[in-house]
């Protein structure tokens, strides 16, 4: 894992320009993904609702800096702020279901709140969106200032980003709290007879999931500067759950992996047909048939069980 | 002798069905009860009342006189009382360690409070509950690949990892070979000095050799209690037997 | 308050019609959905494009019979739940069955196959929306107001399908087998029902009433291939509040959501009204997490 965040940090001073944003970008909503495998990979919930995290934590941020004035840090502060606000509530209400119901609960709030970015246009400028490009002000440390769209700063952001969503990731699992929650994972009554109120636990990993995916859409934010509500829409919340499928649930390097091949597959087919999406539920269908680990569970299996 | 558990005129409805009706019963601390009947008599479905994996309908639940009815599973099994289950529940795909490490982590919570335990800690505990059972050497195995008796000590494991005041094991040997039968015999008289235990099972051998005291159940009714030999006399217990 | 009401009539009126109607049809599509989850135990996210690929059919049936739009009706009235039906079953023969009908990898094959069910007819149907003229105009005549006379019949149509399929479920031989299977699959099978074939069925039926709910729907709101999101998503709603399962619950969920969209379309944006709607589920949720109808886990 050393390594492979090593490599990443590398390859910035190799890779030529168009690769090197789109690394950028691949690592930022890698740590989505990341976010996201944390409850289902782990704890075994499925959400389809999951862009709704992603967007509070990006309007947050962006509304703050847009509206407000805030500087990068801050903003920061209360796009996380903000987003684990909402995933603890919507643990509260969604948590009382549980297999399909829950899947169906967090649809529908992801929706909901897609429908309220709408709705409340005055502050989101509803279906166009803005640009933080004028409004933000670059970052002072110490006594460099660094300006968001540079980038090297970039791309360096993200990585850290990238860096810390492993970090969290790992630790989690190699916790106690990691252990209950694959218990929960395996079989949850069993774990509840065992004296354990899985509910907590569930709330606890449904409020990390969605602060880790706030955090990747608050940096999204400020890196890329477009905030828009088609980051709330279904589309981006059955988003992580194609690249973690692909890259293998409960892996900790599946999402990264899985998001990068599918930036480039759909990059590559866009190419010639306006049609990608098709080639998407091609894949979810044969990866659900054929491959339901995905690429880095297959490894495992095959070669190296030790992987995480 | 101190009353561990006692119901009062607990009952448990399905729509219509009445699967356990009016039933009190008194446990007393550190006794091998057994629970006895024909299939469909409500044995299961009382203890899963007691376990609180599911919720009564009527009547009262005390355990050291605290009311227990309303508490959830989890909680009841904080306060001690724990349930095998009937139908082998393991987690099968993480090994024989990982299931009791998962048992012992939860029960040292409770004891020791939020400190982060020290995995050594932990391993400790789960060899000395493997070994207690008899099934150390499969401390790696995935679960999922023991042998189906090898499952049953797997789950009376994770029970007394669980460091139970109440030790409910629901038809523990069935599916078992006669030698390891004997075995979880000779487990179960070794466990009583520490815990009140509650078993249901069909196999008399086993009943006659273990337990102290005896509860016959009938279409969701106590039908008969006392001892062995009381109850082997028992001439309504002898009709239910051969009636249904 | 009085006052209001009296001003307010003509709309209330309309809002009561308009909710009807939806409910109907509503009640149709998510009957299909709450059948497929109370038999298979699966939750199909592709439902609301078999309800699209109706609309879509419907058209092309209108298309083909020219300056005859009762013909064309007609025609899409077969052919839709038909074909519909027919890719229902291919679906699960060939995706569901492999992954044995595991809830979760039936989520994520059909997500799969609504994108691609999506795309197909984006390729073939374009992108944009396209209108179906109504098989019989005529308006109804409230003191207040016309009212589309099609849209009433709509209703009537809906109510007539809602009353066979429940004729199927409670007299015919597929039907008790559904229930038996619904009841306890191990067991149906051990007395002899082909669950297999009974899954495929079941399937195809339940994309064939949401093909004929497209059919219906089409002269009034207009055929794209995007239309298939807004039903999948009441119809959730619908199934969550009524009771995973319950096909009664279904019933008045639909009923209870139908209205209420209505009433709140009239008055309010109908965006609100679906926010509204997912506030109500998490209010029932808080109070039921099975549903209004739903079985009680033990």
């Amino acid at each position: 894992m050393a390594g492979v965040l090593l490599l990443l940090f590398v390859l910035q001073f190799i890779l030529p320009a168009y690769h090197h944003s789109t690394f950028s970008k691949i690592m930022v909503l890698a740590s989505y993904a990341m976010g996201f495998n944390i409850l289902l990979g782990y704890t075994g919930l499925m959400s389809l609702g999951h862009a709704m995290f992603f967007s509070t934590g990006m309007y947050a941020t962006g509304i703050s800096v847009y509206h407000f004035g805030y500087t990068g840090i801050p903003a920061l502060g209360i796009g996380v702020l903000c987003t684990v606000l909402v995933s603890m509530l919507l643990g509260l209400v969604a948590l009382r279901t549980s297999g399909v119901s829950f899947l169906i609960v967090t649809l529908m709030f992801g929706q909901a709140v897609f429908l309220s970015i709408l709705y409340f246009d005055q502050f989101t400028l509803g279906q166009d969106g803005f640009t933080l490009t004028k409004e933000l002000e670059p970052l002072v440390l110490g006594n460099a200032s660094y300006s968001y769209t540079d980038p090297t700063f970039k791309y360096n952001a993200a990585w850290f980003l990238f860096a810390l969503s492993l970090v969290i990731t790992n630790i989690l699992i190699l916790s106690p709290i990691g252990r209950v929650l694959i218990a929960i994972r395996e079989n949850e009554e069993r774990t509840q007879m065992l004296g354990y109120n899985t509910y907590l636990y569930k709330l606890f990993a449904m409020t990390l999931s969605g602060a880790l995916s706030g955090l990747a859409g608050s940096v999204h934010a400020l890196l890329f500067s477009y905030v828009g509500a088609t980051f709330a829409e279904i589309h981006h919340s059955i988003a992580p759950l194609l690249w973690t499928l692909l890259g293998g649930v409960g892996t900790t390097l599946g999402p990264l992996l899985g998001t990068g091949i599918m930036h480039y597959l759909i990059d590559f087919t866009s190419g010639w047909t306006s049609a990608y999406l098709l080639i998407v539920g091609a894949i979810l269908v044969l990866l659900v048939i054929g491959a339901p680990q995905g690429l880095m569970g297959l490894v495992r299996q095959k070669r190296f069980p030790w992987l995480p | 002798m101190n009353t561990l558990l006692k119901t009062e005129g607990l009952s448990k409805h399905f729509g219509g069905l009445q699967a356990v009706e009016g039933v009190d019963l008194d446990l007393n601390e550190g006794e091998i009860r057994a629970i006895i009947g024909p299939n469909g008599a409500g044995k299961t479905t009382l203890v899963s009342l007691l376990s609180g994996r599911l919720r009564p309908s009527s009547g009262r639940i005390h355990l050291n006189q605290k009311d227990i009815t309303s508490f959830s599973a989890s909680r009841k099994v904080q306060f001690g009382i724990v349930y095998t289950f009937q139908v082998t529940s393991l987690f099968f795909n993480l090994s024989c360690y990982e299931n009791v490490a998962i048992a012992v982590q939860g029960c040292r919570a409770r004891e020791e409070g939020f400190l982060p335990r020290r995995e050594s800690d932990i391993r400790l505990n789960v060899r000395k509950v493997l070994e207690q059972v008899g099934i150390q050497e499969n401390e790696e195995t995935i679960a999922g690949n023991l042998a189906y008796g090898h499952q049953r000590l797997l789950e009376v494991a994770m029970g007394l990892a669980s460091r139970p005041k109440l030790l409910i094991l629901d038809e523990p040997t069935q599916g078992l070979a006669e030698s390891e039968i004997k075995h979880f015999c000779s487990l179960i008289r070794g466990l009583s000095d520490s815990m009140t235990i509650l078993l249901i099972e069909h196999n008399m051998q086993v009943v006659l050799e273990l337990a102290e005291q005896i509860t016959v159940m009938d279409q969701g009714r106590i039908l008969a209690e006392g001892t062995p030999s009381e109850i082997e006399a028992n001439i309504a217990v002898q009709e239910s037997y051969l009636g249904g | 308050m009085l006052v209001w009401f009296e001003d307010n009539v003509a709309l209330l009126f309309l809002a009561l019609l308009d909710g009807t109607v939806t409910a109907f049809v509503l009640a149709l599509i998510a009957l299909g959905l709450s059948l497929v989850f109370g038999v298979m135990r699966v939750v199909n996210v592709a439902h609301g494009e078999f309800f699209m690929l109706g609309a879509v059919l419907a058209w092309a049936c209108f298309h083909f019979t020219g300056n005859m739009p009762l013909l064309g009706f007609l025609l899409a009235l077969i052919v839709a739940p038909v074909l519909v039906g027919g890719l229902a079953m291919l679906s699960d023969r060939f995706i569901l069955h492999r992954i044995q009908y595991n809830p979760e990898s039936t989520i994520v094959a059909t997500i799969g196959l609504l994108y691609i069910i999506q795309q197909l007819v984006l390729s073939f149907f374009g992108p944009e929306a396209r209108p179906v003229e109504a098989p019989i105009y005529f308006r109804v005549q409230f003191p207040w107001f016309g009212y589309s006379g099609y849209k009433l019949i709509v209703a009537v149509l809906s109510g007539f399908l809602l009353l066979l399929t429940w004729f199927l479920m409670v007299r015919s031989k597929l039907g008790l087998y559904m229930r038996a299977t619904q009841q306890d699959a191990e067991i149906a099978q051990t007395f002899g029902v082909p669950t297999r074939s009974v899954y495929s069925k079941v399937f195809a039926i339940g994309a064939g009433l949401a093909a004929l709910a497209g059919v219906l729907v089409v002269p009034i709101r207009q055929a794209d291939y995007l239309m298939g999101l807004e039903p999948l998503l009441l119809s959730f709603i619908v199934v969550i509040i009524g009771g995973l399962g319950s096909l009664r619950g279904t019933l008045v969920a639909a009923f209870i959501v139908g209205i209420s969209d209505g009433f709140i379309s009239v008055f309010y944006e109908p965006t609100l009204a679906k926010m509204l709607a997912t506030v109500l589920v998490a209010a029932v949720l808080i109070v039921k997490p099975t549903g209004l109808f739903g079985e009680e886990p033990g």
